[in-house]
């Protein structure tokens, strides 16, 4: 990595007005993947005095700020019982502190990783971000967009409801990525069952969601294991996924139903 | 790039290259006690404080900490000095190589949780390797580093 230019925006607008004046400016969040790559950067803009370093409660829900690290998702009082604690559960064995002091919420969404435990919770949760220019969206489109290197995430939103949830994941040993994540929740006539790590992304399965609703864990393990693709990688074999797909959703949508 | 910030209770004005990290500008200015590992962020032997709260530095740009404040082991040497006796009595200190990362873990946790049980402190210091002691022998230094120090 080679950075001509540093700059700390005080704020996410002069962050925005930075973006515009410098075409390929590179955002840094946590900075441990930018770290890792080789691209050459010759304008890093640095959120990290941006103000956007908050967990809080709005009068519509929760707002996690795009520099909310992992270990304040882990520690934030507000966020401990908030879906049964699913975001502190997908988040607090990641690594070790050190980086989870680093990771960083914005960073995490706005790189689409496979392998995001926090992908796959706030998918189940109808998370929604907001981004300076395209404004608020669910979390579910805005992944589904080509990312624009020119705009900025600045917040996620999620809503004042109350989610049963379960999370679940597997991983190789305990401060790993998982090899496959799994998270379910449900409210009302409401359910989600999300699984990600496949390797790819987290995504919904509406399958298993209606069978979650119809309090069947069972049918809604069977049906994301046979409608969800599941690829290899290092860590795991596809098949080797679809299996743990179905016991992950068993015991998920089983500890949401109980 | 110039940058100021707090060392170890200093305030510091630096020269550093905007693609530097704060390791490699740490260990640039003399201040070797945090060390070089994997260089990936993944077994803490760079742990140093940013604003209290531990950080891999191989992978915190320096220009980041211009106006924070860095705690090193070089900062908390009375500290580091009663861990590295308990670590000593209790037969954990074998190359060494990790340990200033740990006393860096160990003095974030001892301001992070109050009286941590023994899954509390392998959960915090989770983060920070050994290739020596199979941490058992550092987890009987911790407990008493922790219990003498209270």
């Amino acid at each position: 990595m080679t950075k001509q230019l540093y700059l700390k925006p005080r704020s996410a607008a002069e962050a925005a007005a930075l973006l515009a004046e410098h075409r390929r400016a590179v955002i840094i969040g946590g900075g441990a993947y930018v770290r890792l790559g080789s691209r050459r950067i010759d304008v890093a803009v640095d959120l990290y005095d941006a103000g956007l370093d908050y967990v809080r409660r709005t009068p519509n829900g929760l707002e996690l700020g795009a520099m909310a690290t992992f270990r304040m998702l882990e520690t934030a009082p507000e966020l401990q019982d908030y879906a049964d604690g699913i975001l502190v559960r997908c988040v607090e064995r990641i690594v070790g502190v050190q980086v989870r002091n680093i990771t960083t919420v914005g960073g995490t969404l706005f790189g689409r990783y496979g392998f995001s435990n926090l992908i796959t919770a706030l998918l189940a949760l109808d998370a929604e971000v907001a981004l300076h220019h395209a404004g608020r969206m669910p979390l579910g489109d805005f992944l589904a967009t080509k990312p624009d290197s020119c705009d900025l995430l600045t917040a996620v939103f999620l809503p004042d409801q109350v989610w049963r949830a379960s999370w679940q994941d597997m991983t190789r040993t305990v401060n790993d990525y998982a090899v496959l994540n799994v998270a379910a929740a449900r409210c009302g006539d409401q359910a989600r069952v999300v699984v990600g790590a496949r390797p790819g992304r987290g995504v919904r399965c509406p399958e298993a969601e209606a069978a979650l609703l119809a309090g069947d864990a069972d049918g809604a393990a069977e049906v994301a294991a046979s409608t969800l693709e599941f690829g290899n990688d290092v860590r795991a074999g596809g098949d080797y996924r679809r299996e743990l797909c179905r016991t992950l959703v068993a015991r998920a949508t089983a500890e949401v139903l109980a | 790039m110039t940058i100021v910030f707090t060392l170890n209770d200093r305030e510091v004005t630096w020269e550093i290259e905007p693609t530097e990290t704060l390791l490699q500008a740490l260990r640039r200015n003399g201040l070797v006690g945090a060390k070089e590992g994997c260089d990936t962020a993944s077994c803490g032997v760079c742990t140093v404080l940013l604003d209290n709260k531990p950080v891999p530095s191989c992978a915190v740009p320096a220009a980041r900490v211009d106006g924070h404040t860095v705690t090193t082991v070089e900062g908390v040497q009375d500290q580091a000095r009663r861990i590295g006796e308990a670590m000593a009595a209790e037969g954990a200190d074998q190359c060494g190589y990790c340990t200033p990362g740990l006393v860096m873990s160990l003095v974030a946790m001892e301001k992070e949780l109050d009286q941590p049980d023994d899954e509390q402190i392998r959960s915090y210091l989770a983060g920070n390797m050994c290739r020596c002691s199979g941490y058992t022998s550092q987890m009987r230094a911790v407990r008493k580093y922790l219990g003498g120090g209270r």
